[in-house]
């Protein structure tokens, strides 16, 4: 069984290399990050010379230069793309293509298929994130001439494992969705939507949502108030993006210390200072298990689907 | 008529009776008839050993004409030494004018090593027909020598325990002889006490005084920095061979009242979880130099939080001493994770001190084991789907 998902897992990892989709999209990804960063690090000099020099490196990821947005937004924007580009076509591709009913001719189990298929987008796109970071941090060393400190390496690390798992959920919803359309176009569409949903929709559904149970004016009591701002947060928190967002600028940005919205008593005899990195990670814990256990669902449930689905030739 | 003789008589009796009495009753200030006098105010005099005596000497020229009077001793004890003195100068002839006084001072050097007992000098003045003699009479007499003195100007000084308080006194030699004093002062232990000249900055152990001199002495008194409030009493001593002088210094420590609040370790920062407590030790010090009384303890943390000190209050403090104390600090159970600030002050009436903390709040792992615990299940749950529908 091993063998027979080695071998798809092998040739799985070499169409993906040699598509140009994955070029194309590897391209806009690299070219859009890494001038992200570089506006971003001709701002870092001065930054050096004007603060404390904390967390410099860290900064790199998430300040933005200019007129670009930062390293860690366009993962969060362009993140997705990769996941879905590699995924949408998984199974539907291959039944379209009559070569599904072939593959499983051979002698290897059914469920190698989609294993190796998505094993090996995992894979790829651990080794794009695992290149981009580095790249990025080799830049930085360079630019500030500071080597990271191990808290920053740490920290960096989160950042990647991060990215990993929320590109990682948009490639098991996409190759859910290949398994639910027939044609690619329509499990294509369905996956930009649903990314298009997620990354901009969903925060004006939560705002109407929220405003309609429990209405904010002026003269509203304090309590509603709250209730209206956690009941918008609660929602968009479906989104992975802005779960994905919170923890990213959390793990990143050692200073901040709570995610939403801090009552006056909270803040009251607070010193500002900066969160070690257990107590960071203990902040983000809930998004990190969130991210993983969607992931796992939406794999978990293609897989049945794929067991269960009739294989016409 | 006859009794007109009579009468003249009993005048001229009682005219040369009026001049017997005033002859017999002229005394010493011997009256000469030719109107030269020595006279002078206290001829008597008791002295001291090594004394030196002046008398005023009053030469009365009555009826002679004006001339230089010769003036001498004409007897004077063995191994004493006199001289007539005026204008500053020793003299030995004064020209009175006729019918007027002038004044010359004799001056007697008694020796040191002289005897008690009653001592003669005469001395007389000549002139041209006319010459006159005078008897001084001097009683030596041990006990009018007067003790050596050793005052202090203002003998008691108040002030806080870390003043240095300085005296100032006179030494004074009222022996007929030059003195070699020895200074010194019993303290208490801790004090420190210097001797200083007046003006100078220098210390001394010892100094000497000629016979009649005074010294200005700065005395410095300083009390050891741990010193408890009260009343000191600092007696000072100028001993030479011959006699001790003595005098008391009193120093008047008014107490301080100081009091520290930190922890035995002096690190002011700790961490805590949000809703659980937290022990912290304090120490709590007397720094000052009185006991202080109901020292009490108080905080200020933010809202929510709760502070409780054991014991929270500590009946006497002595001075110079410490004392441990718990404080059990509960962070808000919805405290950020990161630092706050935590103020506990220690209050006595006189004094207080403040110590300021930073406490790391951290959140509870609680929800991290849950998350944890999530994911597991979830891998559980696959494993079994896999074992279900895999393998077809």
């Amino acid at each position: 069984m091993n063998r027979g998902l080695y071998v798809l897992f092998r040739k799985e990892l070499a169409d993906h290399f040699r598509s140009k989709r994955f070029m194309i999209i590897m391209l806009i990804v690299a070219a859009t990050c890494l001038a992200g960063v570089y506006s971003a690090g001709l701002g870092i000099r001065g930054a050096v010379a004007k603060d404390t020099g904390e967390f410099v490196f860290l900064r790199l990821f998430t300040s933005s230069g200019g007129s670009l947005p930062s390293f860690a937004t366009f993962i969060s924007f362009l993140g997705p793309l990769v996941g879905l580009s590699m995924g949408f076509d998984a199974i539907n591709g291959e039944r379209n293509g009559r070569t599904l009913s072939r593959l499983l001719a051979q002698p290897i189990h059914r469920d190698a298929v989609i294993n190796a298929k998505f094993l090996a987008g995992l894979s790829i796109l651990t080794l794009m994130i695992l290149t981009l970071c580095l790249a990025v941090a080799g830049f930085g060393i360079i630019l500030t001439g500071i080597p990271p400190t191990w808290e920053e390496v740490a920290r960096m690390l989160i950042f990647m494992v991060l990215t990993i798992v929320y590109i990682a959920l948009w490639l098991a919803v996409s190759q859910l969705f290949s398994l639910l359309f027939r044609q690619t176009a329509t499990s294509a569409l369905a996956c930009i939507a649903l990314w298009l949903f997620f990354v901009v929709f969903v925060s004006l559904f939560a705002g109407i949502i929220a405003d309609g149970l429990y209405p904010v004016t002026d003269q509203s009591p304090a309590d509603t108030v709250v209730k209206n701002y956690n009941l918008k947060h609660n929602l968009n928190r479906l989104s992975p993006t802005l779960l994905y967002d919170e923890a990213v600028v959390t793990m990143l940005n050692p200073g901040i210390r709570s995610l939403g919205l801090v009552l006056t008593s909270q803040v009251e005899g607070a010193i500002p200072g900066t969160l070690p990195f257990g107590q960071s990670l203990l902040l983000v814990w809930p998004h990190v298990t969130g991210m993983i256990a969607a992931t796992m669902i939406c794999f978990a449930i293609s897989y049945v689907c794929f067991m269960k689905q009739e294989i016409r030739a | 008529m006859k009794h007109l003789p009579a009468v003249k008589r009993l005048g001229l009796l009682l005219v040369m009776f009026t001049l017997l009495v005033w002859v017999l009753t002229g005394g010493n200030q011997a009256f000469a008839a030719n109107g030269l006098t020595l006279s002078t105010s206290y001829p008597g005099l008791t002295v001291k050993p090594g004394e030196t005596v002046r008398f005023t000497l009053e030469i009365e020229n009555s009826g002679l004409p004006s001339q230089g009077i010769r003036l001498v001793t004409r007897s004077l004890p063995e191994g004493w030494n006199s001289e007539f003195q005026g204008g500053g100068r020793e003299v030995h002839q004064v020209f009175v004018k006729r019918g007027e006084t002038e004044t010359v001072t004799y001056q007697v050097e008694i020796p040191a090593q002289a005897e008690e007992g009653t001592y003669q000098i005469q001395v007389g003045a000549q002139g041209s027909g006319a010459m006159d003699t005078l008897t001084l009479e001097l009683q030596v007499s041990k006990k009018a020598q007067l003790a050596s003195k050793l005052l202090a100007q203002y003998p008691e000084l108040q002030g806080p325990s870390t003043a240095v308080f300085v005296f100032k006194a006179d030494l004074i030699n009222n022996s007929s002889q030059e003195q070699s004093y020895s200074l010194s002062a019993a303290t208490p232990p801790g004090w420190s006490v210097v001797f200083k000249p007046s003006y100078e900055n220098k210390q001394i152990a010892s100094l000497s005084l000629e016979a009649g001199k005074s010294q200005g002495l700065e005395i410095e008194v300083s009390p050891p920095s741990n010193v408890k409030a009260g009343e000191y009493r600092i007696p000072v001593r100028a001993v030479s061979a011959a006699e001790t002088v003595e005098t008391e210094l009193t120093v008047i420590i008014t107490g301080n009242y100081e009091l520290k609040l930190s922890t035995p370790n002096g690190l002011l920062s700790f961490s805590a979880t949000a809703g659980q407590e937290k022990a912290v030790t304090l120490e709590v010090v007397n720094t000052g130099s009185a006991d202080l009384k109901d020292v009490k303890f108080s905080s200020w943390a933010p809202t929510n939080w709760t502070v409780t000190f054991e014991p929270d209050q500590i009946p006497v403090l002595a001075a110079g001493e410490s004392q441990e104390i718990k404080a059990y600090v509960q962070p808000d159970s919805k405290a950020l994770a990161g630092d706050y600030v935590v103020q506990m002050t220690a209050r006595a009436p006189e004094a207080s001190s403040q110590a300021e903390f930073r406490v790391s709040v951290k959140t509870s792992t609680l929800w991290g084991l849950v998350g944890l615990a999530i994911i597991l299940a979830l891998a559980a749950g696959l494993y079994r789907i896999f074992k279900v529908y895999g393998r077809r």
